[in-house]
């Protein structure tokens, strides 16, 4: 009977909504001055692939115009909300807008990404963690507050587009420090390439919990 | 000594091993007799125990045991006594998506020898005693494979060398004219390797039906870990048996002689609390010979 046993399937529940999302936002742009906004497109399982057809949008065009390259150009002094948009593989209308100020210099969207530990399972994992940004490199902190299991042979964590997946995820390490402070550095990385953290039991085969940036 | 081949284990020695032909058996085996087992054991989990007791799941794993039990009266008191799982399969599933239906992580399968215990079981009360005590010592040979798989998450042991001392006791008589049997025991299992120490306990009630053709046995087996080793995230072995078990597990065992000495049986044992252990029930099926 051992023989014969076979390997059956486990099915992972990893459908998510797809997602435009920008790699390089700013929040206010140099008068005169034009800015090309970097784009990435998310399936319904969070893996990055070749970017569909979108549109770009302003709603005040005579402040910020975009063409069809996503190349913003500041014209004058005000605000506009920019988008864009397109058509995922499942038909569905994908997109993200965000507001974009005319100033005296170009300054860059937050350099810091919080979140919070949250447990899914029965297991200890808590704690606030905060993604900064530093030239070639980012750093993941975990306040004093940061707690997690020891119970689990095998626990790590990762950086991922899925909350429910680390298919295509990005692997920082075992989890070696269980409570309280600590970082990690990592130069693979840029701040908004992820868009969740998860930990993960290897032995299991199991999410442990994670937060969302 | 892996958790899981520790129930099978607690389970064919408190009712596999133990069913007596006939209820005034003895304790242990008379002086050249034997008793041979030849069983297949199996576990498919998909939850398991946490640390708090509470039920989370897990990759479906599974765990098969083709193994041999023997047992030999080296003397009228002295008895030796092997468990050998010669042949021990462990693997898990493949993981699906179920947006896509692509293959996320393959699954894999891991066979080998297991780990395997030799003992020594001594009669201290007199055989033929109203009450029987015996002390048993058991060593649990790591010859079993630990870090199998891409992931070195598979095992067919813990990789660890360990010893354990028993005491046990039992009565035999008859209850409307059923005979019947009754048997404890305790024991403290010193491990090595990083595993923390356990006490183990044992409770085990049977009976004989059909002129004895039919032995039904069912009882308790427990594990207390003393939690004096290192934290299974330090412990070396990857494997999803990790430190610190505990578990409480009810189980039966039905044997029936086909011959005067040869019989098939089958087993059932679940765990209904427990620690960093599967929560799926394993099941057992075997032919035996008693040389009574």
């Amino acid at each position: 009977m051992s023989l014969s046993v076979c390997i059956g399937d486990d099915i992972l529940f990893d459908r998510i909504e797809a997602q435009l999302r920008l790699l390089n936002p700013i929040d206010t742009l140099a008068m005169g001055d034009s800015y090309q906004f970097e784009l990435a497109y998310f399936n319904m399982t969070g893996v990055e692939e070749n970017r569909q057809e979108v549109t770009w949008y302003s709603s005040a065009t005579e402040i910020i115009s975009i063409d069809r390259q996503g190349i913003a150009l500041a014209r004058m002094e005000g605000r506009s909300i920019l988008s864009v948009a397109g058509i995922s593989r499942g038909g569905t209308t994908v997109g993200t807008e965000w507001a974009l100020v005319v100033g005296t210099s170009t300054i860059l969207s937050g350099t810091t990404r919080k979140g919070k530990l949250t447990s899914t399972n029965s297991y200890l994992l808590t704690g606030d963690f905060q993604l900064s940004d530093s030239s070639d490199r980012v750093a993941l902190a975990f306040s004093d507050n940061y707690s997690a299991s020891t119970a689990l042979p095998g626990l790590y964590v990762y950086l991922s587009n899925n909350p429910n997946s680390i298919d295509s995820a990005f692997e920082i390490g075992k989890v070696e420090v269980f409570e309280g402070m600590h970082q990690y550095v990592i130069k693979e990385v840029k701040i908004n390439d992820y868009a969740h953290l998860i930990y993960y039991c290897k032995p299991f085969q199991v999410k442990v919990g994670g937060g969302p940036f | 000594m892996s958790i899981i081949k520790s129930i099978a284990l607690a389970v064919l020695f408190l009712i596999g091993g133990y069913i007596k032909s006939r209820a005034d058996d003895t304790w242990p085996r008379p002086y050249h007799k034997s008793y041979l087992k030849i069983s297949q054991w199996w576990l498919v989990a998909d939850q398991h125990y946490t640390d708090r007791g509470l039920i989370d799941p897990n990759v479906t794993n599974g765990i098969f045991n083709t193994s041999l039990y023997a047992e030999y009266g080296l003397t009228n008191r002295l008895t030796g006594v092997i468990y050998f799982p010669f042949f021990s399969r462990n693997y898990f599933n493949n993981q699906i998506s179920q947006t896509t239906g692509d293959l996320l992580k393959k699954g894999e399968a891991l066979n080998s020898v297991g780990d395997t215990d030799i003992s020594i079981r001594y009669a201290i009360s007199r055989p033929g005693a109203g009450l029987a005590l015996s002390g048993t010592m058991l060593l649990g040979l790591p010859i079993g494979k630990t870090g199998g798989g891409a992931t070195g998450t598979l095992q067919t042991g813990d990789g660890e060398f360990n010893q354990m001392f028993e005491f046990g006791m039992g009565t035999a008589g008859t209850y409307k004219n059923v005979p019947v049997y009754l048997k404890a025991s305790i024991a403290l299992n010193n491990r090595t390797g990083g595993f923390s120490d356990e006490f183990r306990y044992g409770l085990e009630i049977g009976m004989g039906i059909f002129n004895e053709k039919m032995w039904i046995g069912g009882g308790l087996v427990g594990v207390e870990s003393f939690k004096n080793g290192k934290l299974p995230s330090q412990v070396q072995s990857t494997s999803i048996f990790a430190n610190n078990t505990e578990y409480t597990s009810y189980g039966f065992e039905i044997n029936y002689y086909v011959t005067k000495k040869v019989g098939l049986s089958f087993g059932y044992a679940s765990a209904f609390r427990g620690e960093i252990i599967f929560t799926a029930p394993s099941y057992s099926v075997g032919v035996f010979y008693d040389g009574k």
